[in-house]
């Protein structure tokens, strides 16, 4: 048996609380077809009474906060990047100066040794004595 | 009891099923807020008709739609400014997007009758009365309005089958 518009239209009736006969009803749900056509009717009315899809432009953008989140987190990178680079530098760049300047403190090397000589020594115009 | 007040009373009986409709009909819920407000200032001074609660609410229904479709040509009018976004979608938001899309496909009076019935539960008789059409006229656009949704929603439909179904009360 196959159903007809009639029957389609008795099962929407149905289920929209308007009178309709009962012997259309019991005629248009003996089939498989009309049986279907009631459940998918009733799903249909769920899908329409869902949160209207009319906010989908709103919804389905990225979320603002996402995107400031994203945002932060790289500027926490780039400032921790920063600020860790310049105090490695800083710390590198007082250690070198500060052995440059211990090495400039100390006495230079000698370039060459003078053997003591006795009778240099002894001599009286040494210091200018 | 003043027009005024019969007018907010009634509007403040219809307030939700008018939001509800106005969304689906227009497809921004902030817009369709503000048309509901100019639908409480346009019923709040009109008479409100001599007329059982049926009469009534179709009456009201009348005044939503007409304001929803002035609103729909104006905004035909203009330049489509909106920008076309290519973004990921969660399974709720493609579903929704497959609904709204497959409203829009629908003849412009069926996809009128057929939210009337289901965004604001009205009964056949007030959708002919707020559509100025006959009661047969209406479930003969019902009944094409489902069959061309069933068809385009096959994949949403076996999606909330498979979810499970709930025949809700009636708005």
């Amino acid at each position: 048996m196959t159903n007809t518009d009639s029957d389609f239209a008795t099962i929407g009736a149905f289920i929209d609380s308007e009178r309709v006969d009962p012997i259309a009803l019991k005629r248009a749900l003996a089939s498989d077809e009309g049986r279907d056509y009631l459940v998918e009717l009733i799903a249909m009315r769920e899908l329409i009474a869902a949160p209207s899809a009319a906010a989908l432009p709103h919804t389905a953008a990225p979320p603002r906060s996402s995107s400031w989140r994203g945002l932060a987190a790289a500027a926490a990178v780039t400032l921790t990047v920063g600020i860790g680079g310049y105090a490695l530098g800083h710390i590198t760049t007082v250690r070198r100066i500060a052995a440059e300047q211990e090495a400039a403190n100390k006495a230079p090397a000698p370039t060459r040794e003078i053997p003591q000589n006795a009778a240099t020594l002894s001599d009286g115009n040494v210091g200018g004595v | 009891m003043t027009d005024s007040a019969d007018g907010a009373a009634l509007f403040a009986e219809h307030r939700e099923g008018l939001t509800r409709y106005l969304t689906r009909v227009v497809g921004q819920p902030d817009t369709a807020r503000d048309l509901t407000q100019e639908v409480f200032l346009r019923v709040a001074r009109a008479g409100v008709p001599q007329d059982d609660s049926s009469g009534r609410r179709a009456w009201v229904f009348k005044i939503a739609r007409n304001i929803a479709l002035n609103h729909i040509r104006d905004r035909q009018r203009q330049p489509n400014t909106t920008a076309m976004v290519d973004v990921a979608r969660n399974g709720t938001q493609e579903l929704s997007a497959a609904v709204n899309q497959a409203l829009a496909a629908l003849q412009n009076l069926d996809r009128d009758v057929f939210l009337l019935r289901e965004s604001a539960g009205l009964g056949y008789d007030e959708i002919a009365a707020a559509c100025e059409l006959t009661t047969d006229a209406v479930r003969s656009r019902l009944q094409r309005a489902r069959q061309q949704l069933r068809a385009s929603l096959g994949d949403a439909i076996h999606f909330q089958l498979q979810r499970g179904i709930r025949l809700t009360r009636d708005q």
